[in-house]
């Protein structure tokens, strides 16, 4: 988790879950991944977001589940055999929660090296990139990694306002 | 009116006509010949009269000749006769009294005449008085005379023979001479008198004459002076004085008797006289009838003949006007008729040329036609063996469409059974695929495991690295068995799929296939159906071929009658012209022989040109028909036959009324 903070603003080498969106591939540092489960039934929760589909129980605790697609304002796809869930550790005013991914399937577990990997790319001012860590090289393929707090900010916000987490 | 009517009603009017008025005549004929019959009947009966008065009259004849006597084969006497005779004349005066059709004038003379009968038979009565009178002084007479006769008799006999005989015996000479003077002065003086008077009397019975009676008369008194004389001198001998006194006394009563009988005489004189005015008067009042019936019939029948005569004149002259209009109505339309038989006859004779023509094409036709008739009938016997092969070969091909139809059935019942087959692949091959797709589920579950392992190693850090590495293994392992699954996957979807195409295609082969047996089927049927076609093709083949033999036959039939047709067709025309003959006897029936040669000079025109157009013109038609003036010929002869014709309808109905 100190690591998570130091490493803010660039990627470090190490462990990354990789997993699909589409054609493409996204990684995601594995000490924030907390488990990858197979894709079950979501109860939907009324006046949320439209990326937040709902809640799952996961062994009696209640996670919450956004759908990486709409949130990446990308295509609604069906739901397949290769969809998982992803859950993951989110820290937010120092607490940390638990929030379930919705991706198309899961990849791997890579090692990627320093070497290996580029700052995000700067389109210009109007554009934020703050929510990629960096981009991964892997042969020719390219892992785009992702800072999941970014990804998910103003979810803790949400989550306050929530009854429980 | 009368123009319009029927020939037979012209006719039956004309002759009804005149039938009627012979009628009429018959009529007043009978009328005036049955006045004239009454009259006959009536003057008949008078004459019967006048025969039945002569049938008296000479009755009365045979009775003043027989008197009473009954002829021999007779059964009544002349008197009863005349009584008979004399009732049956005042019967048929009574009749005639009676019967119908007298004038006042001749009724009154009947009675009259009826009147007279009644004195007439009281006239013959006084006859048959008389005659009976006379009759009973005549058998009186006829005694006395016998008795005179008997006294003479006994006067010889008895007196002066046995004085004579007696003298003789004695030879008394003298007194011999005296009884033989006697004997000679009895002769002379009255036996030669008294016959003279008997045969005086026996001719005044005779003859009922006056002469005789005063000849009778005259003797009558030589007798009577005779006797007086014989008397003086017998006065010596008392015997034959008193013999002589007798004598006298009975010639006084025969002199008596015979004055009796000529007053009888005299009394039928009357009588006869009486008589014969009835009877003339009779006669006359008879005659006067018959001759005023004769002048009633005379009137009578000059009446019936003026009469007759005008109903003559009337019907000579309404039936000579009649027979002139009928005569007229018939032959003017009969006329018509003369003209359109002729016409009728010359169209005839050309068309009987024509037929000629046409005979003989037909002939020849009729040959052209025989050779065709024989190729055909060669080409028809090659069809029919092609057509008997054909039926064998429907036969057999029908043979191997039933096998093609069971072999058909046969794959369609093996695709069948493949069809379940592969369904049964299908099912296992889906079985599989649940398999696998747990399998890949599993590794799935694996791979998620193996990452979560990699995870909860990577959380450990240090310590976990061994882990991890165990766990990319166990990823490792868990990718294998997906990667295997899903070609496994693949594999078994790609054979389903390929079933799946089998099952499809073995169901188009079926259906393919039931279509075969269908189509089959239908072909069996068809074979069958050519089969039994080609059968009965042969059949009418043979049956053509009979046909067309037949046809030959009549071909050449044909062409016989041809020439039979072109023989009659002479025949026609020899019709025509005897037709023309009997057309040209019509006219002269008709008209006459006046206009006979009038219409037989235009006939024979007409068949000189026929004659010599005969064949020529048929041929000539004949090869025009074909060309573009066939037309106009055909218009220009039907005008001209309507030309020709002159008895049009209306005409002819006016003939047939």
């Amino acid at each position: 988790m100190t690591t998570a903070i130091a490493t803010k603003t660039r990627a470090q080498e190490g462990k990354y879950l990789t997993f699909a969106l589409a054609n493409e591939e996204y990684g995601i540092e594995i000490l924030k991944v907390r488990e990858i489960i197979g894709y079950m039934s979501i109860t939907a929760v009324p006046r949320m977001p439209d990326f937040v589909k709902g809640v799952i129980n996961l062994r009696g605790q209640v996670i919450p589940v956004i759908d990486l697609r709409s949130r990446f304002a990308m295509e609604c796809k069906e739901i397949t055999d290769q969809t998982c869930i992803i859950v993951v550790d989110i820290s937010h005013e120092g607490r940390s929660l638990n929030v379930g991914l919705i991706v198309d399937r899961v990849q791997e577990v890579l090692d990627i090296d320093q070497e290996n990997i580029d700052n995000a790319p700067q389109f210009g001012t109007g554009v934020d990139t703050d929510f990629i860590l960096g981009i991964g090289k892997v042969d020719s393929a390219i892992k785009i990694l992702l800072d999941i707090n970014r990804v998910l900010e103003g979810m803790g916000t949400l989550m306050d306002n929530g009854t429980t987490l | 009116m009368f123009k319009n009517l029927k020939l037979s009603m012209k006719i039956t009017l004309g002759f009804s006509t005149l039938l009627v008025i012979s009628l009429i005549m018959g009529l007043f004929a009978w009328q005036g010949l049955g006045t004239v019959n009454t009259l006959t009947g009536l003057n008949a009966g008078g004459n019967d009269c006048l025969d039945q008065l002569n049938q008296c009259a000479i009755i009365r004849r045979d009775f003043g000749i027989s008197g009473f006597e009954i002829a021999a084969g007779q059964t009544k006497n002349s008197a009863d006769k005349w009584y008979d005779a004399h009732s049956e004349l005042n019967t048929k005066l009574q009749e005639l009294e009676k019967a119908d059709g007298l004038q006042s004038n001749e009724k009154d003379l009947v009675q009259t005449t009826l009147k007279e009968m009644q004195p007439y038979k009281g006239a013959f009565d006084g006859i048959i008085a008389a005659a009976k009178s006379r009759g009973n002084a005549s058998t009186e007479w006829v005694r006395i005379g016998n008795l005179i006769t008997e006294k003479i008799g006994n006067a010889t006999t008895k007196t002066i023979a046995p004085a004579k005989e007696n003298a003789i015996k004695n030879n008394n000479l003298q007194e011999l001479a005296a009884w033989t003077n006697y004997e000679k002065e009895l002769n002379e003086k009255i036996i030669q008198n008294f016959l003279l008077q008997r045969v005086m009397a026996t001719n005044l019975i005779r003859s009922l004459a006056d002469t005789e009676w005063e000849k009778y008369q005259t003797q009558l008194q030589t007798t009577h002076k005779g006797a007086d004389e014989w008397t003086t001198s017998v006065a010596a001998v008392f015997e034959l004085s008193k013999a002589a006194n007798e004598i006298n006394t009975f010639l006084d009563e025969y002199e008596t008797a015979g004055q009796n009988f000529y007053a009888g005489i005299q009394a039928k004189r009357t009588e006869d006289v009486n008589m014969a005015t009835y009877a003339s008067r009779i006669v006359n009042n008879i005659n006067e009838l018959s001759e005023s019936i004769g002048k009633h019939l005379d009137a009578v029948s000059a009446r019936t003949t003026g009469l007759l005569l005008s109903l003559v004149a009337g019907g000579i002259v309404i039936g000579v006007v009649l027979a002139l209009v009928i005569t007229r109505s018939i032959v003017k339309p009969v006329n018509h008729i003369i003209n359109g038989l002729t016409a009728g006859a010359e169209q005839v004779a050309s068309a009987a040329g024509q037929v000629s023509a046409a005979s003989q094409s037909l002939a020849q036709g009729a040959t052209e036609q025989a050779a065709g008739l024989e190729e055909t009938s060669s080409s028809l016997e090659e069809m029919s063996s092609m057509t008997k092969q054909n039926a064998d070969n429907a036969i057999q091909a029908n043979t191997l469409a039933a096998e093609a139809k069971k072999a058909a059935a046969n794959g369609s019942e093996a695709m069948t059974r493949m069809d379940g087959a592969i369904k049964d692949i299908q099912k296992s091959s889906d079985e599989t695929a649940k398999i696998i797709k747990v399998i890949d589920e599993i590794a799935f579950q694996t791979n998620l495991l193996a990452l979560n392992a990699a995870v909860e190693a990577a959380r450990a850090g240090e310590a976990g690295k061994g882990f991890a590495v165990v766990a990319e293994e166990v990823r490792n392992l868990a990718m294998r068995s997906a990667e295997a699954a899903k070609n496994t996957s693949n594999l078994i979807e790609q054979s389903v799929n390929n079933s799946r195409n089998g099952v499809q295609i073995c169901g188009e082969v079926k259906a393919a296939l039931d279509e075969i047996v269908a189509g089959i089927a239908k072909t069996t049927d068809l074979v069958g159906e050519i089969a039994a076609a080609s059968k009965e093709q042969a059949q009418g083949v043979d049956q053509i071929n009979t046909a067309v033999s037949q046809m030959d036959k009549v071909t050449q039939q044909n062409a016989a009658n041809a020439e039979e047709s072109a023989s009659a067709s002479e025949e026609l025309s020899a019709q025509a012209e005897s037709m023309n003959q009997v057309v040209d006897q019509l006219v002269v029936l008709v008209n006459g022989i006046n206009a006979q040669r009038n219409t037989s000079t235009t006939a024979h025109k007409s068949r000189k040109t026929k004659n010599l157009t005969h064949l020529d013109q048929a041929y000539h038609e004949i090869a025009s028909s074909a060309g573009s003036k066939k037309e106009t010929g055909f218009k220009s002869s039907k005008t001209a036959a309507a030309g020709q014709l002159p008895l049009n309808d209306h005409e002819f109905k006016d003939f047939n009324g």
